[in-house]
């Protein structure tokens, strides 16, 4: 194995205590949640039937039927906030994942540094292993919803339930899931896209803040300031006078053609900066 | 040979390194002496490529500093650079399988001798120990330069003892080792070259046995005429 | 390999993962509905498209060649203009044609065109602010040579905003017709303050030459409201000398529970001759009752009326002012469009949507046919059910 996979590795291995936490909490948050609003809901069933010896059927043609996507609504809490609570660990560490390696008295930067490989090796391996984990939850997620699913075929009495969902239509009819996992693969690869984008700038200020400290965050800052900008410039300019100056395919054009050179120079300049400016 | 060619630094407006030129030869032990603060730790940094330099030039066997200088010199700062919940035989696991120059057979030897036992974690080692890791991650690459900061700052006088008895040994036999320090006493009679820094400048270059030899001074007598007198 | 086991676990759950959920939604089946002919020319009925709903499925476009949903659609056929304007065909073929011309320019009412001409005028951000003014631009479909200019709007300080309803042109002048909203102080209804407004514009002077109101609503002593709304017609573009407009009595009425809404008491509907300003009541137009409005041609106004199980279409001629009427089997209409000289006609027929092409020259329908599903029972039942059509459309 090269050292590029060795360093991915050692990434992913010194955050699996934490990466583990996170599926669990995720778990029990998720499934606790729908299994309280699950059990509510049937409590209220039970409560508003009253001891008249009527059946669930006669319930369910009276109050309707209930679905997965029903009770996901009903218990938004418990199932968001975990989500919340992964995209903000995730947020916290593309800045931990550096910041860590200067920290406490044994910095391992200098290790770091002088391993006999291109440096820019340590940078991928940063920045491939965020997206692993970010992925990796998605991926999680995708697996314990129909686990979540069978939850709730278990607590609901079958006469009560609606008809069932597949875990396509249940992401598809989700306001904030079908943003997690989009509705084409071609989508998927866009919108993680841009979250690799936004990290690797994101990269670029923090190591621009690293080679020059005080300096560097004023550039740092400038920088994600500019390339927000750049993004956007295409709807600033389009939005005065001339309106829907631009066909949607021509704008989409323009801003992955924008969205790739932000990239490429902000890889630049990292890679530079590793090379050249960075220091312990 | 390590070359030093009028090397310049500062951090911020501090002027660390002015003008700085030395050369430090292979099977030579090469001391950089001054005050803490005179950048002695700075000039080790600038070897390994972990500092930028404002000027001047460093050249390691005529080559430039870069990622390939890694199997040919190797760096043991004052702290050991591990995160310190790895366990010792992690941390040599780690050095394993990123250094083609590292030789597992002298670091089991180095790991028996300086008594370290494997599970440890390095954040539960004492300082003496810490320090005999460190060096055992530094002594353990077959490379042909090592540069140490500081190896007997703060540690206990036994673990010093087995320290300097590793100096003597065919470990830094035939190498090239630049130390710093900021006390000669313990290490005079280890030494063959002497740096003086001072402000930014080499005050003085010498070799130990000929200043003996022709003048009859120690390394302190020259120190004491450089910064006193 | 061994102390890797978790970052290649981790690598082989994601693509698992993902991987299977993406190949699962892509081998998704969806029902495919198909529109079949039951008396008549499939011909007819080639080129339509019914756009609708189904729960679970999203929104689908269904034809006689079977059905396309949008969640089956890829990534990028959301970035094609033609694909967003589908509803638009005129529009559609305006982007194809002139892609550089039709740049900022989404309107179809601000949309004139004749065999020479292709003109274009809207206000440019209505009259919100001071620096209102009137976009203008022309080709000539023959040199190809595009001319543009912004008009200053005369008295704009009195309005809130307007929008172009119609465009007309006769040699050098270009006549926009306009519903403009006036400014009012004390929050009076938006209906009450409604005119219609012709404004010439010179196109070698570069400015509107003349702006006149051509209706304004107006308060009756009976504190009834008559308001006025022009009619856009189909394709907004044909040049046209005579438009239509509607007529409406208004009064305030109170609910049950006290609060205020517009009753209409009277809608009767006029044509307007813009040459000559001269006025003709359509009286054949009855307004209440169960019928539907369908909407003005270059040369006709078309409505349909309920009358029990059929539908009574009039073809009014703004020509020859010629009444023609013919009745069509169908319960209810649902919706209705006119293209060319056919009218499409939907219905809601017990489970299934029934469509109905007719003639509108010869008076008679050409084409029945009805929604349909490949599929048996109760399966059956419940997709027809689910399926909700709000729209259609011919695909050019």
């Amino acid at each position: 194995m090269n050292r590029f996979w060795k360093l991915l590795h050692m990434e992913v291995s010194r955050f699996w205590k934490l990466y583990i936490t996170l599926f669990a909490m995720t778990l029990l948050m998720q499934g606790g949640g729908i299994l309280y609003v699950c059990n509510r809901y049937m409590q209220t069933v039970k409560d508003k039937m009253g001891p008249a010896a009527s059946t669930y059927a006669q319930y369910a043609e009276e109050h309707g039927v209930v679905t997965f996507s029903d009770i996901l609504s009903e218990a938004q809490l418990y199932f968001l906030a975990p989500i919340a609570l992964c995209i903000g660990g995730m947020g916290l560490y593309v800045f931990l994942i550096w910041y860590r390696e200067w920290m406490g008295k044994n910095m391992f930067i200098y290790r770091l540094l002088m391993l006999p490989t291109e440096r820019r090796h340590l940078y991928v391996a940063k920045l491939s292993a965020i997206l692993l984990f970010v992925i990796g939850l998605v991926a999680f997620q995708l697996l314990i919803l129909p686990l979540e699913s069978a939850l709730f075929t278990s607590v609901i009495d079958q006469a009560l339930r609606g008809s069932t969902e597949s875990v396509t239509s249940i992401i598809q009819n989700h306001a904030f899931l079908q943003i997690l996992v989009p509705r084409t693969f071609t989508e998927f690869v866009m919108y993680y896209g841009g979250g690799a984008l936004f990290v690797i700038v994101m990269f670029t200020a923090i190591l621009l803040e690293r080679s020059y400290r005080l300096k560097g965050i004023a550039a740092g800052v400038i920088y994600v300031g500019a390339a927000v900008l750049l993004m956007i410039a295409p709807m600033l300019i389009m939005n005065r006078d001339m309106n829907d100056y631009l066909y949607p395919n021509e704008i989409f054009i323009i801003e992955l053609t924008i969205a790739i050179l932000i990239g490429m120079m902000s890889l630049a300049i990292s890679f530079f900066l590793m090379n050249k400016k960075l220091s312990v | 040979m390590i070359e030093f060619k009028s090397v310049r630094k500062k951090y911020g407006r501090k002027k660390v390194l002015q003008d700085v030129s030395f050369t430090a030869q292979k099977g030579n032990i090469t001391c950089l002496i001054g005050i803490n603060g005179v950048g002695k730790s700075t000039v080790l940094k600038a070897i390994m490529g972990l500092t930028p330099i404002d000027g001047g030039s460093i050249l390691i066997d005529g080559m430039p500093v870069g990622k390939h200088i890694y199997e040919h010199v190797a760096y043991i700062p004052d702290h050991i650079s591990m995160p310190p919940n790895m366990t010792v035989g992690a941390s040599m696991q780690f050095m394993k399988d990123f250094y083609a120059s590292w030789n597992e057979a002298r670091a089991e030897e180095m790991l028996t001798f300086f008594k370290l036992k494997r599970s440890d974690r390095i954040s539960e080692l004492s300082k003496g120990n810490t320090a005999k890791l460190n060096l055992l991650h530094g002594l353990s690459l077959d490379v042909e330069y090592v540069l140490m900061d500081e190896p007997f700052s703060g540690i206990d006088a036994f673990s010093r003892e087995q320290i300097t008895e590793v100096f003597t040994s065919k470990l830094v036999e035939d190498r090239g080792v630049i130390i710093t320090t900021h006390e000669i006493n313990d290490i005079e009679h280890l030494i063959d070259e002497v740096v003086l820094l001072d402000n930014g400048f080499v005050k003085s270059q010498f070799n130990c046995e000929d200043m003996r030899m022709q003048e009859g001074k120690s390394v302190m007598d020259v120190m004491r005429e450089v910064y006193i007198g | 390999m061994k102390r890797y086991w978790f970052s290649i676990l981790l690598v082989v759950f994601i693509l698992g993962s993902i991987g299977t959920y993406y190949v699962t939604a892509a081998s998704r089946s969806y029902p495919d509905f198909k529109l079949l002919t039951v008396s008549g020319d499939d011909n007819e009925a080639k080129s339509l498209v019914l756009e609708g709903t189904i729960k679970g499925y999203g929104s689908l476009d269904v034809s006689s060649k079977g059905s396309e949903y949008e969640q089956e659609e890829s990534y990028f056929e959301q970035f094609s203009i033609s694909k967003r304007y589908s509803y638009n065909q005129e529009m559609v073929q305006l982007f194809k044609e002139h892609r550089g011309f039709m740049r900022a320019k989404r309107s179809t009412n601000s949309i004139y065109e004749d065999e020479k001409t292709l003109a274009y005028a809207s206000f440019n951000s209505g009259y919100v602010d001071r620096q209102s003014k009137l976009d203008v631009s022309t080709l000539d479909l023959k040199t190809k040579s595009e001319q543009s200019f912004t008009a200053a709007v005369p008295n704009h300080e009195q309005y809130n905003y307007a929008y172009v309803i119609d465009v007309q042109l006769d040699g050098q002048l270009l006549y926009i017709f306009s519903t403009n909203y006036k400014k009012n102080d004390n929050e009076e209804r938006i209906a009450g303050n409604l005119e219609i407004h012709k404004y010439t514009v010179d196109l070698n002077a570069k400015s509107i030459s003349k702006d006149e109101v051509l209706f304004a609503d107006t308060k009756q002593d009976n504190g009834e409201m008559v308001t006025y709304s022009l009619e856009s017609s189909m394709p907004s573009k044909a040049p046209n000398d005579v438009l239509v407009y509607r007529k409406q009595t208004e009064k305030l009425v109170k609910d049950k529970d006290g609060n205020e809404m517009t009753e209409t008491s009277k809608s009767e509907l006029f044509t307007l001759n813009w040459r000559t300003g001269q006025t003709t009541a359509v009286s054949s137009f009855e307004s209440n009752g169960s019928g539907e409005w369908v909407g003005v041609t270059a040369d006709a106004i078309i409505w349909t009326a309920q009358q029990g199980t059929s539908a009574r279409v009039t073809n009014y001629d703004l020509k020859t002012r010629e009444v023609k009427s013919f009745d069509i089997a169908v319960p209810s209409v649902s919706s209705s469009m006119v293209s060319g000289d056919r009218l499409y006609v939907l219905s809601k027929e017990g489970d299934s949507a029934k469509v109905v092409i007719a003639d509108l020259k010869q008076g008679k329908v050409v084409y029945t046919g009805k929604i349909d599903i490949n599929e048996q029972g109760e399966d059956r039942t419940k997709l027809l059910t689910n399926l909700a059509i709000f729209n259609l459309y011919v695909k050019k």
